[in-house]
């Protein structure tokens, strides 16, 4: 009878064995549970140019001394920086049919070479920032007419 | 054969069958209980009950009987109904009840160990003691999966009575009260749903994709808890609140944004703590939103944070 019982023992050991074999898995432990929520977005590459005229009439008649012309706003929001070209469609002259007029410019303080165009690497640092475009045309004795020039600004990511 | 000689032979077959049962008569029984200790069901992991649980197993409880004199004897055990007055027992926790019972085997065709009113062979656990020796005997606990109740230790005493003899003719020997304790664990379940996935909390993988950020744009979240405890909800944010480039921009590398949970706006400058009671019926729904500050110039690139959530059962 004891061995009967002993086997029937053994037996019930390996049936409770058998049936915590095949519980499923571990769930509803009382620790922390957790998860990272990641949260993401881009901010795509933008660079802009604001200005606040585009279009100047001078009095040829009268002296032009660093007159400003436009105030600029640069933006990019490259980290790596940005560049600025600054061009004169005429390399500087203001020009008609009766003939041309050399002139300067400086934008942000700084002088621009209309005749070969001004290159200016910036980094993104500071921000946006106001920058003047200005002009100096020197005072002569000049044939009538109506004198043009176009300058460009322009912006790119480096 | 002669059969005028078989009704004979029958009866010294049933007189054979007889003897050892005759020798096991009650009066010649001195039983004890020894060892008899008050149980607590350990469920899968050791630790108690888990209400989520598909299954629990069942918890073994061995004990010893002795016989003080030297003739043998039979015997079984009988079980009572505990507090149930049924043998669909049940153990108590203040008001709160869980179901359990008692069985002498570990086959699902086990039938619950019963009291001597009710006591058939199938019933009770019996055996035989061949003179003055100690026989150890086993019985199981086992308490049904996904019953969702409250956490806490639930109790249940029942008697234990030992008898010599068989279940026509017996003489009660011992009987011991057993206390059984069924400790519910407490236990959070945790599902976090966003951008149209709903997955266990643990070990999720979670991202928030606002494409090209825009301020006031907006993502939500929901975290559906249940449980059977109360619970805590920590949320802590890498940033503390902003979405940033990369750890080389100084300038103009961080977005900031805000977070709100059932509706009220939540600063993460430090980790957040909300704490909620225990419900027991049903999950209880939070609802998350992520919005987008205000931001001006920025640099291009992918903007991130890590908001970490952390459940926890009280």
């Amino acid at each position: 009878m004891r061995a009967i019982q002993a086997a029937l023992s053994a037996a019930a050991h390996c049936a409770v064995l058998a049936l915590i074999g095949f519980q499923g898995p571990a769930h509803g432990a009382d620790g922390a549970r957790s998860v990272d929520i990641e949260i993401v977005g881009i901010v795509p590459e933008s660079c802009n140019i604001a200005l606040d005229n585009s279009r100047v009439v001078f009095d040829l008649s009268k002296s032009v001394q660093q007159v400003r012309i436009a105030t600029i706003t640069e933006s990019c929001n490259r980290s790596a920086g940005y560049v600025v070209t600054v061009r004169s469609s005429q390399n500087g002259m203001l020009s008609s049919s009766a003939g041309g007029i050399g002139y300067s410019a400086t934008y942000g303080g700084e002088p621009v070479d209309l005749a070969g165009g001004a290159v200016i690497e910036r980094d993104t640092q500071n921000g946006p920032q106001p920058r003047d475009l200005l002009v100096t045309i020197p005072q002569g004795n000049y044939a009538g007419g109506v004198y043009r020039d176009v300058i460009t600004v322009e912006i790119s990511a480096q | 054969m002669n059969h005028r000689l078989i009704p004979c032979l029958c009866a010294l077959v049933a007189l054979a069958i007889l003897a050892p049962l005759s020798d096991a008569r009650a009066d010649n029984c001195n039983l004890r209980f020894d060892n008899v200790s008050d149980p607590t069901f350990d469920g899968s992991g050791g630790r108690g009950y888990d209400p989520f649980a598909r299954s629990n197993g069942l918890t073994a409880v061995d004990f010893t009987i002795r016989n003080k004199k030297k003739s043998s004897c039979a015997f079984f055990v009988t079980v009572s109904t505990g507090q149930a007055g049924s043998y669909n027992r049940v153990a108590s926790n203040g008001g709160a009840t869980i179901r359990y019972n008692i069985y002498g085997g570990p086959s699902a065709g086990d039938l619950p160990l019963h009291d001597i009113s009710d006591a058939t062979r199938t019933t009770v656990l019996s055996g035989f003691l061949d003179g003055k020796e100690t026989i150890s005997l086993r019985y199981y606990l086992d308490v049904p999966a996904l019953q969702i109740v409250a956490q806490g230790n639930y109790t249940d005493t029942v008697e234990f009575g030992l008898y010599s003899g068989s279940q026509n003719e017996f003489e009660r020997e011992d009987d011991e009260n057993v206390r059984i304790t069924v400790p519910v664990i407490p236990v959070i379940d945790v599902e976090i749903a966003a951008g149209g996935v709903r997955l266990p909390l643990e070990g999720a993988s979670v991202v928030l994709d606002f494409g090209n950020l825009q301020p006031r744009a907006s993502r939500d979240f929901n975290l559906y808890v249940r449980g059977n405890a109360p619970y805590r909800v920590e949320i802590e944010s890498e940033n503390r609140g902003v979405l940033r480039l990369d750890a080389f921009a100084t300038d103009h590398n961080t977005i900031p944004y805000e977070l709100s949970i059932d509706g009220g706006r939540r600063s993460l400058n430090q980790p957040i703590m909300l704490s909620y009671g225990t419900l027991i019926s049903g999950a209880r729904d939070h609802r998350g939103r992520i919005t987008i500050g205000d931001f001006d110039t920025v640099l291009r690139g992918t903007y991130s944070d890590v908001l970490t959530i952390s459940v926890t059962a009280n």
